[in-house]
């Protein structure tokens, strides 16, 4: 008999989520209680959450191009939506969900940052390193 | 760039349009970071304090390094290295790091962490290096390693080397970086010397590499061609060329690989000469194409 959990929004709101995915977060797994609260998030976000999970409790194989494209639909979201989903799935410590949401994250870093990338490390003369390292070697 | 990056970071008290990048957590941060590269992580280090946290944690910098890093570090003295967080290992590798007497050195790729060489004249087998009537050691900052060989004439040209490291697993090109003619510095300008150069438009040059495992590739050309029109003869001449010998493999299963190369041309009816031979670059296929093609500087 799957045992139901509930998960309660930062404004008052109540999911009902089956065992196989609510135990995809890590801190539902390890808390005593079936009744979660999740502080400092709103229903819309905790509802999407329950949504991934779902989703992901109910396909067994995760490696599936159908979930894959799913997924990559989930995390095409407004870049407000994606912050307040990282911090919701690293609070519940869904690790799938947060490395999918980061790489997403990385992704439009890349996008945005491409032309103005810059070294932080000092330029150097390799010539000049190369020279120094053999002194420090006693050459 | 700040312009453009800062409203990925905005936090809920800036703009009001909610939380930014920098709201979230620091060890998410972190996994954003796994898909970055360094420079972007460290240009992206200066932001917030979440940012610099995230920028100087280990797991980030360990998934950055290759990984059998602690056999490049091995390389070094220990004081080197101890104590160093990851960030400051890939620093450290990420600048020329030289071993075997210092005739070879090599050094991480800052953007993709990936392995590459580059072994000097002198660890290489010349036949006739020994005699002056043939060959030289020039001094020169043109090399990193301080001096290049250079052929004054002779009919048995054969330059051999042999490489035995463990490089990570990637397909590497192998390259020799030569120069036709002589070089010097003459009131503060460079020139070149071509009254050695003779021969390279007789009979191509064979470049080879093989490795115990079946590996081989080989390339010919003829170094110097002066029948062609003075454009395309003089673009080869006076400059450094990286010649392309060809590609070899790494999988996992190798702990070491060992590569040997040469460069030849020993048809003994013509003489040649006027070439410097600086050294051999090993480099990671992918990195050697994005450089050629103006991606990375």
């Amino acid at each position: 008999m799957s045992r139901v959990f509930k998960l309660k929004s930062s404004d008052n709101e109540t999911f009902e989520v089956e065992e196989a995915a609510a135990l995809l977060s890590e801190t539902i797994k390890s808390s005593s209680s079936t009744e979660i609260t999740v502080p400092n998030v709103k229903a819309e976000i905790l509802g999407k959450v329950v949504e991934w999970c779902n989703k992901h409790a109910e396909s067994e194989d995760t490696k599936d191009q159908l979930i894959k494209e799913w997924d990559a639909e989930f995390v095409s979201v407004d870049q407000h939506v994606l912050f307040k989903l990282i911090t919701a799935a690293d609070y519940l410590q869904i690790k799938e969900l947060v490395d999918q949401l980061t790489q997403r994250v990385g992704d439009m870093i890349k996008a945005k940052t491409l032309k103005t990338v810059e070294m932080t490390y000092p330029t150097f003369n390799v010539e000049r390193e190369v020279q120094e390292e053999l002194k420090s070697l006693g050459f | 760039m700040g312009a453009s990056l800062s409203n990925l970071t905005e936090g809920a008290n800036g703009s009001g349009l909610g939380p930014g990048l920098g709201d979230i957590p620091e060890n998410c941060v972190a996994c954003v970071f796994m898909y970055l590269t360094p420079p972007e992580i460290c240009n992206l280090a200066r932001l917030n304090r979440a940012f610099r946290g995230a920028a100087s944690s280990d797991a980030v910098w360990e998934s950055k390094l290759p990984p059998n890093y602690h056999g490049l570090l091995d390389l070094l003295p220990p004081e080197r290295y101890q104590n160093l967080s990851k960030k400051d290992i890939f620093a450290l590798l990420s600048r020329p790091v030289p071993y075997d007497d210092a005739n070879k050195v090599l050094w991480l790729d800052r953007v993709t962490g990936r392995v590459c060489m580059s072994i000097s004249a002198k660890a290489m087998a010349i036949t006739g290096i020994e005699d002056r009537r043939y060959w030289n050691w020039i001094p020169t900052e043109e090399s990193r390693f301080h001096v290049v060989a250079y052929l004054q004439q002779i009919w048995w040209y054969e330059v051999d080397g042999v490489v035995k490291f463990p490089f990570p697993a990637d397909i590497y090109t192998l390259s020799f970086r030569l120069h036709i003619g002589r070089f010097a510095k003459r009131l503060g300008r460079r020139v070149c010397n071509f009254e050695h150069t003779h021969g390279w438009d007789i009979k191509p040059v064979r470049f080879e590499l093989w490795t115990p495992d079946g590996q081989q590739a080989s390339y010919e050309c003829c170094l110097d061609q002066i029948e062609h029109d003075d454009a395309y003869g003089s673009h080869k001449r006076g400059c450094w060329v990286d010649y392309k010998v060809g590609e070899f493999i790494v999988t996992d299963a190798d702990p070491v690989t060992e590569v040997r190369f040469s460069m030849k041309q020993i048809d003994c009816t013509h003489s040649k000469g006027g070439l410097c031979v600086d050294s051999v670059f090993i480099i990671p296929s992918n990195l050697k194409e994005r450089k050629r093609k103006g991606v990375l500087k």
